[in-house]
Parts: structure tokens; sequence; C-alpha cells
């Protein structure tokens, strides 16, 4: 999760969610996806338009709505002022 | 026949579930045809766990040619496209029922706003709609549900778009929803949604009432203008007919076409007039950070500044909504990681343009046309009913230039807070299907809904719209609905 400049906390968080609610393998599947897109020796390989095929499903996993766009966006957990660990 | 009812009614929506509630209460017997299984259970709203893959809930739609489809969304489910639903239900404005009178364009609907009234407000009390009076709309005193607490957004933005108010939403919760709610709390983000699921686990002990599920209406029997029966067609494949005294349809605008199509009926305006809001997302640049929280988790305000005026002859009518939660950063964050971006780095740079982006969205009214129209395909879905093909070109330049003068608007008003707009981009498309059936002379039925030269025939919903607003359909679909329930039910007794 260094990609998305994500705390330890913070991924834990966001990827637990994300499993749970699309299943483990699913997250995988996503998860595995995202990693060949973005890793620095594949990327230039792959087209732009597929990179961001795969690297979406995963980001729309992690992020899906209001509550975590304000923990990426803001730093803060909603509710917990001053982060996760606020 | 294997069946008669007294009302056969097609489609589980809000529409086909509100002229049940209607038509129940007086004492009358409802037959409800659906496509999906009834389910009245809430454990999850969303269409997609819903909806089950059955041969009766294929989608058999189909683009024109050279089109790349537009996108429509509906379901096949019971509780209809309000699975899909946002809960946005204000009103149209006055005018909009007036467009060709006041404006030259459109047709006028053969009803008014005051007709409608009444029907209003009773369709506000079904769906739990929350609001606060607005001058624009006469008799608008008595929503059922306060408003929630003006989001920041809305205090921001309000004093400089006037005229401003509250949204109407349907919702369940009177006041203030949490927002954003604590991600590690179990809570939804969007409280929850008022869908026709309510109003059917209201009506689901109604002695009157018998759900024929996993069933498609696969065309209407007709003798000397009247409806003697419904074809149905189960699941399974296995046919039957169902003879009723009057019918109505109520599934959305493309399925009521379709369903008159398959039976033969014909007409200049049958299928033609198709429309759909264009929602266009404009993200606006401001010089300070803004707050974007504290808010309702819907979209709790709209304006009203391009939405009405003499100049509807020449550009779109639109209405303005604030988006509560602000800029989604996670498709900047995908480009940036596709284009090499990543990291902290990344991270600051999208955490800066949320705080300092507004993010609203409009939605614009086209006129009615001709060449957007709902045919019959020679192709035919897994139980043998044609499929149907869908046309719709893109928007007229008549959409083009309202969205420009809300852009320039945009930026004059917000000027104050050095506003710009920095990106515009499709919105959530093919959630109204309306026009197919429209109401009035020349069109498919008259101002009490009934089809022309049809007398046991009805066709509800947006469909029935001649024009379309820029105004959200749902609680003009319902408020019709519950009209035309109380009228069949008059009728009938």
């Amino acid at each position: 999760m260094r990609a998305l400049g994500l705390t330890q906390a913070e991924a834990e968080l966001l990827t637990s969610r994300a499993a749970r609610r699309l299943g483990r393998r699913r997250y995988r599947v996503r998860a595995l996806a995202f990693t060949v897109a973005t890793a620095a020796p594949l990327r230039p390989l792959i087209p732009r338009r597929l990179r961001l095929k795969a690297i979406r499903p995963l980001l729309h996993a992690l992020l899906p709505g209001p509550s975590e766009n304000v923990l990426y966006a803001t730093r803060q957990a909603p509710g917990k002022p001053g982060g996760l660990d606020g | 026949m294997a069946e008669s009812a007294d009302v056969a009614i097609v489609g589980s929506g809000i529409s086909g579930l509100l002229a049940a509630r209607e038509l129940l209460a007086a004492g009358r017997e409802v037959t409800l045809i659906e496509r999906g299984p009834a389910r009245y259970g809430a454990d999850s709203l969303s269409l997609d766990s819903r909806e089950e893959p059955l041969p009766s809930t294929e989608h058999n739609t189909l683009p024109g040619a050279g089109e790349g489809g537009h996108g429509w969304q509906y379901g096949y489910a019971f509780g209809g496209s309000s699975l899909l639903w946002a809960g946005v239900a204000p009103r149209l404005l006055p005018s909009d029922f007036e467009t060709h009178s006041r404006f030259g364009i459109g047709r006028d609907w053969p009803i008014s706003y005051e007709t409608l009234l009444p029907y209003y407000q009773e369709a506000e009390r079904a769906l739990s709609v929350s609001g606060s009076p607005h001058p624009l709309f006469p008799g608008s005193d008595a929503y059922p549900v306060p408003p929630v607490e003006p989001s920041a957004a809305d205090r921001l933005l309000g004093p400089l778009l006037e005229p401003f108010g509250a949204l109407a939403v349907a919702r369940r919760l009177a006041g203030p929803g949490g927002y954003p709610p604590p991600l590690d709390g179990g809570v939804d983000d969007v409280e929850e949604s008022v869908t026709a699921l309510d109003v059917a686990r209201e009506l689901a002990s109604s002695p009157g009432l018998t759900v024929r599920d996993r069933t498609v209406a696969s065309r209407l029997r007709t003798e000397s203008g009247r409806v003697t029966a419904i074809d149905l067609v189960g699941a399974d494949g296995g046919h039957e007919a169902l003879s009723a005294n009057r019918v109505v349809l109520a599934a959305h605008g493309i399925e009521n076409a379709a369903i008159l199509l398959r039976s033969g009926f014909g007409g200049d305006s049958l299928g033609r007039w198709l429309g759909d809001h264009t929602h266009v997302v404009i993200d606006l640049e401001v010089e300070a950070p803004v707050e974007h929280w504290l808010a309702s988790s819907r979209d709790s305000g709209i304006s009203y500044a391009w939405a009405d005026g003499d100049w509807r002859s020449e550009r779109a009518s639109a209405v303005v909504v604030p988006f509560n939660p602000g800029l989604l950063a996670r498709d900047d964050l995908a480009e940036g990681l596709a284009d090499g971006e990543g990291g902290s780095r990344l991270r600051e740079r999208l955490s800066e343009r949320f705080a300092k982006t507004l993010v609203v969205y409009a939605s614009l009214e086209d006129v009615p046309r001709e060449d957007r129209f709902v045919e019959l395909s020679a192709d035919r879905d897994s139980l043998g009913i044609a499929k149907t093909r869908v046309h719709y070109p893109a928007d007229s330049d008549y959409v083009a230039r309202g969205l420009d003068r809300v852009c320039q608007g945009l930026e004059e008003r917000l000027a104050p807070l050095g506003a710009r707009v920095a990106r515009r981009r499709a919105g959530n498309l093919g959630g109204h299907m309306l026009g197919t059936c429209h109401m009035g002379a020349g069109g498919v039925v008259d101002e009490n809904l009934r089809a022309h030269g049809y007398d046991n025939l009805f066709v509800a919903g947006g469909s029935a719209f001649p024009t379309h607003s820029a105004l959200h359909p749902t609680a003009t679909i319902a408020a019709l609905a519950i009209r035309l329930g109380r009228h069949l039910a008059a009728e009938s007794s």
C-alpha cells in the first residue's frame, strides 16, 4: 500500500474492509492486478488503458465511499480527529 | 383462461405499488406482475444482490445502430428501479407543465401543477420525504419529515446561488444523519434508503393483493377497444393468460413501450420522445480550503438559479446540487498511479485538490426528441420475447447552451470564492426513462393515464411524462400513481 501513501494502520483498516466486502479471493485478484500494473519494472510494458483497467477495481474496493475518501484525502478518520490513532 | 384479476398491475416499483396501495385501501383486488422474485426484506437494498439471474430477469435492450448505448439503469427485481433510487424527490416546477405555451418548446401537460398538488403531498407522506417550504413550489408547507441540517457546501454556496433550498429527499431518518460515519462502526455510508419495498411491506398482508413474481407480461390481448387478457411467461418458460377488468402498465419507460409494441399497438407517439436527464458533474476549484463535512450523507441542497425563465426557449433548464462528499479521490488517484506517480507525494497532491474543490452536479432538461425512441428488434431473448432496441443519440445543442450558461454563471456568482470550473464530466445517466407513452392529445394516454382508444388500459410511471423538466422525476411518478389509483378505485366502485 506504499503506492497509495497509506500508513500501516490505514492500510490494514482499508484492506480488511475491502476484503470483507469483496471476499478474500476476489480481493486478492484485484490486488494482484493492481500490483502488476503499478510495479516499476512491469508498468512501462503495459498500455496505459490496461493499467487503468487493472488499477481501478482495487481503488473502488479500498475507497468505495465518502468515509474512506475522507480518510485518504484528509488523513483523518471519520469520527476520530487526528487520524486513526487520534 | 387460467386466472382473472380485478386490476392487474405490471411492475412493482414506486408507481405500481403506490397505485396498488390506493386500490387496496378502497377494497379492490390487485394482481401485481413482476419479473423478479418477490422479496420484501431489506437485508440488502442493492440491486446487484436482489436481481436474481432468471430467464425472466434477462435484460433485453439493445442500443441503436452506431450508438454505444446510453447505459440505461433499471432492474428486474421486486421494488423495481426504486432499488437504484437515491431518494431525491423534488416536485416539478409549475412552469414545467406548460413549456409549450410559456416558452414554445416541448408540449404542455394536460394537467397542471395545481391538479397534481394534493397528490404530491400524499406522495411525500407515502415516501417519507424530507424538505422545507419554498416559494417556487406552492403548497410545499407540509413535508412529513423536516429537512436535514444544511451541509457545509450548502451553507457556503446557498447564499451565492439563490434561489436555493433544501433538496427534497425520501429518508427514513428524521434529522441529520451522522456524516461521514465512523469507519470502524459498521455503519453504511448512505443513510437507509426509502424504496418501493417500504410500500410493499405495508401492503404484504393485504388480503386483496396477489403477487405473480418471476413472471413476464409478454403482450396484451385486445378486442373492441378493451384489453381482454395479459399473456404471461414464467421464469420456467411456461405460458398462461391472465384476464383482467383493468390493466395498468407500471414498468419503466422502455418496458411499458415494449409491452405495447409487442401487443401490436401503434401510433405516432408510442415508443417515441424517450428522455433522460443529462447529469454533469462540475468540479469547481476555489482559492481557500473548504469544509466538506458535517452534513447528511445524501445531497441536501439545490439551486434553482438556472431553472426557470423566458430563456428556456433558447437553452436548457438546469438545477444545481452541491455534492456533499466533495471530490472522490479514487479516479484521480487511478490516473496518477497509471502515470507512474504514487506514494505520499501523490496523496498530498490529491489532498490539496480535495480541500480546494467544490463539486456540484447539474441536471439538465433536453427537449423531447422524436429521434430518441424504442422499437422492437428481430432478436429474441431466452424466453422467446422480442428484444427492444433503444435509440438515444447525443444531447442537442439546447442542452449544451444550458450547460455553458450554468458553468459561466457558477464562475460569476462564486467569484467571491475565486471559483473556476476546473472540469466537467458525465454524471449518473440512464436512470430516468421518460416519455415513451406520453399524456395528452397526440400522445398515448389521456390526462387520467388511460390509453387512447382503450377503456380499461392505463399507463403509469415516467413513460407518461410529456416533457422531462430538469428536476428528478420520482415524486411526480409517485403523485401520478396515487392519482391513478384513486381514479381507478372510484371508477371501479
